[in-house]
């Protein structure tokens, strides 16, 4: 099964600090299997598109899993996996999404305080056309009341806004997704972390994960 | 960070659990939660690579390693301490 998986500078697992095997110009990278005495959920860990932002690193690597393949929440697991070939996964490719990721969150936000009939702060937030300006302006806006909870979505925006500015872009990811969370719930949530990994498969042109290798 | 069933772990609970995190006796829910804070946490990443390189340290440490005075010196240190 075609799926994704972050690594760390190098081919290397960012959590095991495991190097994988990479392509070569013959093919493939090679098979990693995970020996079946370890623990049942223990193995080898790739995503779909709709979780890709849950797991943001250096490099992105598109991996085809053998079968069986388990499921979980946010992840994809299997006994065996390889690398496949990189994606064109790059720093400015992720300080893209970080800023996509932010204007929307403000064009969000900007339409619940319209809704709600606070016009002037949802046409302060639109006016914004830099992250430095909507981190300010959106700083603003959430500043003076703590309690007020339109207030407060702007708060998520600044803070958006201030892991963009400075390259935090998993960060701004979750951040997004948290907001999502606190003016539409859970669903909401899932969908915001689902649109971001679109944004990405579809800005590097990924293949369709979940479906059988080629290769 | 979670589909939504789950609170997300703050980096004060990655801390608590990092010697279940290396040990393997996470549950697979509560692994998945720990490696997205990391994922999201500069700071508790570079908690963990220590934590590991303090690990690998101490793995190649052997008596023969330390020099008598510093041995003699962490024993009366030692010893003064059990004593209160």
């Amino acid at each position: 099964m075609i799926a994704f998986k972050f690594l760390a500078s190098g081919a290397v697992g960012p959590f095991t600090g495991f190097a994988w095997p990479t392509p070569t110009s013959s093919g493939p990278g090679a098979w990693v299997e995970v020996p079946p005495e370890s623990i049942p959920d223990r193995g080898i860990h790739a995503c779909l598109t709709e979780h890709l932002s849950f797991w943001l690193d250096d490099e992105l690597w598109i991996a085809e899993l053998a079968d069986p393949v388990q499921r979980s929440s946010d992840q994809l697991i299997s006994s065996r996996g390889r690398l496949l070939q990189r994606a064109a996964w790059a720093r400015e490719v992720a300080i893209d999404l970080g800023q996509a990721c932010t204007f929307k969150a403000r064009d969000a936000a900007a339409r619940v305080l319209q809704n709600n009939g606070r016009l002037r702060e949802a046409d302060r937030l639109l006016s914004c056309s830099s992250l430095v300006e909507l981190q300010g302006v959106a700083r603003e806006i959430s500043e003076p009341c703590k309690t007020d909870f339109l207030a407060n979505l702007a708060g998520y925006v600044a803070d958006a806004a201030t892991f963009a500015n400075v390259g935090e872009v998993a960060t701004v990811t979750y951040i997004v997704a948290e907001f999502a969370r606190a003016s539409a719930g859970a669903i909401a949530a899932a969908s915001e972390r689902a649109w971001q990994g679109r944004w990405i498969a579809e800005r590097l042109k990924l293949p369709r994960a979940g479906e059988h290798a080629t290769v | 960070m979670t589909n939504g069933s789950t609170p997300d772990l703050a980096c004060k609970e990655v801390v608590e659990l990092v010697t279940e995190y290396l040990e393997q006796t996470l549950s697979h829910n509560e692994r998945t939660r720990f490696e997205q804070h990391l994922a999201i946490c500069g700071g508790c990443k570079e908690y963990l690579r220590e934590i590991r390189s303090t690990i690998d340290l101490s793995r190649k440490l052997s008596q023969g390693a330390l020099a008598p005075n510093v041995r003699d010196e962490l024993l009366t240190l030692f010893r003064k301490w059990k004593a209160g």
